[in-house]
């Protein structure tokens, strides 16, 4: 019993702690244990949930559900991968200031006990977004998790970089602004029929069945969507995503990708469960369609002759999205595959982001013209990598391909066919945009200034390998219990 | 006898006219210096909304929140914005992509059609949102209009900033009295979020040697 | 009663105006650091300068004279249009805000041509940007003025004493507004800080100060006085605009034709001007002077609160 009491409090303060012990902490090496061992300990608790059902707290103000375990595990498993990759990578950094490789200018790093603390904090900040059914906290844990992760993206302080930390924190504040209009024009579409107060959390605003103004909610839902959409990176207001993905370091543009984006869906997703139950969800799942359609489109338009290997990741992260949002919108027709989708996206492409880390520190350049004969310079990482993207375009045998395949039936199920063939046709193109590249980098010759073979760091590419072999796994197998939790997720928010 | 600020109501209405004044003082003025004064002065009138509209049943507990508020809102952001102004070189003429009469301008047809939104939504449930709404419109879209209108980085956190203060605005008469740890952690985070854009403006200016925005051009498709 | 209530507002003005600009300028210099010029600084000046003989430039016509002798007696005579706190103005009648702003105009008029008439290439400057600056504030400040009348169906400044129904309950928003509108007026109209600098002697960039050049003597006497007494005047149609809200304060003084309401009337109004010196005072060492060129954008400002003004007004009729 006492477990379970303690179990998302603990989830929450530990990175909280361990982030300001971070600045105590003078050496290096120490600080990285700390990072490594607070994130196994998170990992081993967002474990525990499964077995002991956490205690809630203030009504629902720290609560875990299906659909919040969901993403605490992911969040966790990431950033535990993420933090032995960190180590890795932090001891490669050199100390003081160096030049630039792309515009050849002097900078220097942010200093690492800044990052590590910075990366906790994320930790801590997505965890509160995940263990919580009250709409306002969980806007306060989604604009934590932009404040604190863009000093992770400016941690080279280069031009570039700063750049897109900028508009990463502008376009991202403004639009989670926009979500917390959402959030107050919600709470109107309630009080002015129900006449009172009416408290935020999910289950209080959806048993206010019937007493809902028709108006406000739609306003209220357009702009939560956009506010949220805005931090998934949903177009039109994906322009940050391409500038902060492609600028930060690999090992946060994995946590971005793989997590950040989540926690900014479970806003959606919460929205969407609310609409559910007070019988607005065929407004909201024609909204969600559109957006989502539109990101693929805009996605598959840039990515095809992209010749930035990061930048190509990030815009593959706003179809994700975009088949997200499709899924979310078909309903319950597209079965669990929308969150098995989620699990996939997360998995392969924080492997692939990690993976174009160790590419960029090899061939220090972005440029997927500029990258060949990987199979020879870097053999683990090119074959990693080579799977990876197949993963990721949705090839069988990966998780990838189950879950847009249930979104395709969920569409034919709907009766949608024309959507489902511009899916496919997209899903095709970006699948031939992101190959081509690939394979350019991956064969030929080694570049004649690389040295030809060097020995792979396993920390470097141990990570990568475990995500894409879940990835893999996933997709040959789905255990019962992940079955059962995904279908009770979906139940939340996807009408039938 | 009656005290000049007699009943809550015409406070609250000098209240709302002093943030209108702000905004579009906002709008109007190039100096940066004044338009961080300004926004020292939104948030001071601000702060003191939950009492305001508490309608006279003010409590300790609405006491400490107004001065929390205050000197968060009036006292560390301003400062915050100070601190970050005063490392910052001067700002070039012209720093606009729509001058101050436009803006002011295009502020006031947001005023009229707010007006207008109002005249024509139904509120029920609340007197009070009718009589702040067009305020706290005005506020929130100044505040964007100053994030899109101007080129320089740190005018854009004004315009965050004033935004933000819309969205409170607007909260303001939804306000619970349990929700005010709520109202408060979104402004921690208001509060951090300029912080850390503050640091970041730091950095940027010393790579750039401008905050100039026009200068963030590297990163294209 | 009614009549010395008004008559005794006139001659309170009359003492009183060159005060508010010593208010304003202790003020500045409070907020400086400074000990600043005695307070009654401008009374003394008069006293002295009333005291000289006039000089005349040889050039010069009877325009020349023409000019503080008309500024000194439009000033008086908007003290007679204007209620002084609650107490209605001696001369009311339908459409007299037209009358004040012609005369303020007049005035004006009568000083760009004294300016003009010395032929000097610097007071020729002043003028031209007195004139230009002017021409884009009387319509501001005519609108201002309707505004405030149009709220009666008497259509006159008497509006804003105490007597007349003025405005409704919780109409702080668009009074407000009218107010700071009226306070840019005052600031741009007075030659106050962003506008023009009062201090300045750099003849390139004054305004005011520069028209006024070559007067001396009692002339220059009128025309200090009369800007003291233009000051007074603005500030006193603010207080007006921004005081009818404590219409219950005086009632238990029995009105304000008893004595003990009188009284009471001048106390408040007294303390609400000088309210208004010590307010512009502040806002005069918080800013700097604009570039000439942002000074139409100033006006605009002005222009605009108008407007907002008018559209509350509007909204919520």
């Amino acid at each position: 019993m006492s477990v379970s009491l303690v179990l998302l409090p603990l989830l929450l303060l530990l990175p909280l702690s361990a982030a300001a012990a971070c600045r105590f902490i003078l050496a290096d090496s120490p600080r990285r244990a700390l990072l490594v061992l607070t994130a196994a300990c998170e990992l081993v608790l967002a474990g525990a949930t499964w077995f002991v059902e956490p205690a809630s707290f203030g009504g629902e103000l720290l609560c875990l559900d299906a659909m919040g375990r969901l993403v605490l595990s992911l969040t966790c498993a990431l950033f535990f991968v993420a933090s032995l990759y960190a180590v890795a990578y932090l001891k490669n950094e050199q100390p003081g200031t160096r030049r630039d490789f792309y515009q050849n200018l002097h900078f220097s790093n942010t200093p690492e006990a800044v990052f590590t603390s910075c990366m906790l904090l994320f930790l801590a900040s997505a965890v509160l977004a995940a263990a919580t059914r009250h709409l306002g906290l969980l806007w306060v844990g989604i604009e934590t998790t932009t404040v604190v992760s863009a000093p992770l993206i400016y941690f080279h302080r280069h031009k570039r970089s700063l750049e897109a930390a900028w508009k990463y924190l502008l376009i991202c504040s403004v639009g989670i602004g926009l979500a917390l209009i959402g959030n107050l024009l919600l709470d109107i579409s309630m009080q002015s029929e129900a006449g009172q107060a009416v408290d935020m959390s999910v289950s209080a605003l959806s048993a206010n069945d019937g007493g809902v103004h028709a108006g406000w909610f739609k306003t209220a839902f357009v702009f939560l969507l956009i506010g949220y959409g805005a931090k998934m990176g949903i177009a039109p207001m994906h322009t940050w995503l391409p500038d902060a993905h492609s600028e930060a370091p690999s090992l946060v543009s994995a946590l971005l990708s793989g997590a950040l984006l989540n926690c900014a869906f479970l806003g959606v997703f919460r929205a969407q469960e609310v609409a559910l139950a007070v019988g607005f969800a065929q407004f909201s799942s024609t909204l969600l369609l559109v957006f989502g359609f539109f990101s693929m489109l805009i996605a598959t338009l840039f990515i095809v002759n992209l010749g930035d290997f990061k930048r190509m990741l990030a815009y593959s992260s706003v179809e994700h999205m975009g088949i997200l949002f499709i899924s979310l919108g078909v309903g319950l027709a597209a079965g669990r595959g929308g969150l098995l989708h989620m699990i996939g996206h997360s998995l392969v492409k924080a492997a692939l982001f990690l993976l174009s880390g160790n590419i960029l520190a090899r061939y220090h350049t972005k440029s997927c013209h500029d990258v060949s004969g990987m199979a020879k310079a870097l053999p683990v990482t090119s074959a990693l990598w080579m799977s990876g993207i197949i993963a990721i375009t949705g090839t069988p045998p990966f998780v990838v391909f189950i879950s847009e395949f249930s979104v395709l039936q969920g569409l034919l199920a709907k009766g949608l066919f024309l959507p489902a063939g511009i899916f496919l046709v997209l899903l095709g193109i970006i699948f031939v945009g992101m190959i081509t590249p690939t394979l350019h980098m991956c064969r030929g010759a080694i570049p004649h200034d690389l040295k030809p073979a060097g020995r792979e760091a396993p920390l470097l590419v141990a990570p990568s390998a475990c995500l894409i072999f879940a990835a893999l796994a996933l997709g040959l197998f789905l255990p019962d219990w992940l079955r059962v939790a995904l279908d009770s997720a979906a139940a939340q928010a996807f009408q039938p | 006898m009656t005290g000049i600020f007699s009943d809550g109501g015409s406070a609250l209405g000098a209240a709302l006219g002093l943030v209108v004044i702000s905004d579009f003082c906002l709008l109007g003025v190039e100096r940066r210096r004044l338009s961080i004064r300004l926004i020292g002065l939104q948030g001071l009138v601000l702060g003191f909304m939950p009492l305001l509209v508490s309608g006279g049943g003010a409590d300790v507990h609405l006491w400490v929140t107004a001065v929390v508020f205050v000197a968060i809102k009036a006292g560390l952001l301003p400062l915050l914005l100070w601190r970050t102004y005063k490392k910052l070189p001067p700002q070039p003429p012209g720093a606009f992509y729509l001058g101050n009469t436009g803006s002011t301008l295009l502020g006031i047809v947001a005023f009229i059609f707010s007006l207008w939104l109002n005249s024509r939504l139904e509120m029920a449930a609340n007197p009070l949102f009718s009589q702040i709404f067009p305020t706290a419109f005005a506020t929130i879209f100044s505040g964007l209009l100053l994030i899109i209108s101007r080129r320089m980085a740190l005018t854009q956190i004004f315009g965050y900033l004033v935004m933000e203060n819309g969205i409170y605005l607007l909260s303001v008469p939804m306000a619970q009295e349990s929700a005010i740890w709520l109202e408060l952690s979104i402004l921690m985070d208001i509060l951090v979020a300029s912080f850390v854009m503050g640091i970041a403006l730091t950095h940027i200016n010393r790579a750039f040697d401008s905050t100039d925005v026009e200068r963030f051009a590297s990163l294209r498709d | 009663m009614q009549i010395l209530a008004s008559l005794s507002g006139i001659i309170l003005s009359l003492l009183l105006a060159p005060l508010l600009p010593g208010i304003i300028n202790r003020v500045k210099a409070f907020m400086g650091g400074r000990k600043g010029r005695p307070l009654l600084q401008l009374y003394y000046d008069l006293r002295r300068l009333i005291g000289k003989s006039p000089v005349y430039p040889s050039v010069t016509t009877w325009f020349f004279r023409a000019a503080p002798v008309s500024c000194a007696s439009v000033s008086l005579m908007a003290l007679v249009l204007l209620p002084f706190g609650h107490s209605r103005a001696l001369l009311a009648f339908p459409g007299d805000f037209v009358l004040l702003a012609g005369l303020f105009c007049l005035a004006r008029f009568s000083l760009l041509l004294a300016a003009l008439d010395t032929g000097s290439a610097f007071e020729g400057m002043g003028a031209a940007r007195e004139a230009l600056f002017s021409a884009l504030a009387e319509p501001i400040f005519l609108f201002c003025l309707f505004i405030l009348c149009q709220q009666s169906q008497q259509f006159s400044l008497s509006v804003l004493a105490a007597d007349a129904d003025l405005w409704e309950e919780g109409d702080w928003m668009p009074r407000l507004m009218l107010a700071f509108s009226l306070f840019l007026l005052l600031l741009s109209e007075n030659s106050r800080i962003p506008v023009d600098d009062p201090n300045t002697h750099l003849e390139l960039t004054m305004i005011h100060e520069v028209m006024i050049l070559d007067h001396s003597g009692p002339d220059l006497a009128f025309l200090e006085y009369a800007a003291a007494l233009k000051l007074w005047v603005f500030s006193l149609l603010i207080v007006g605009v921004l005081l009818p809200g404590s219409l219950g304060l005086s009632q238990e003084y029995g009105g304000y034709f008893s004595l003990a309401g009188m009284f009471f009337n001048w106390v408040l109004t007294l303390a609400a001007v000088f309210g208004m010196g010590v307010l512009t005072g502040f806002v005069e060492s918080l800013m700097a002077r604009l570039r000439m060129e942002r000074i139409p954008q100033f006006l605009a400002m002005a222009g605009a609160f108008a407007s907002l003004a008018a559209l509350t007004l509007w909204g919520r009729a």
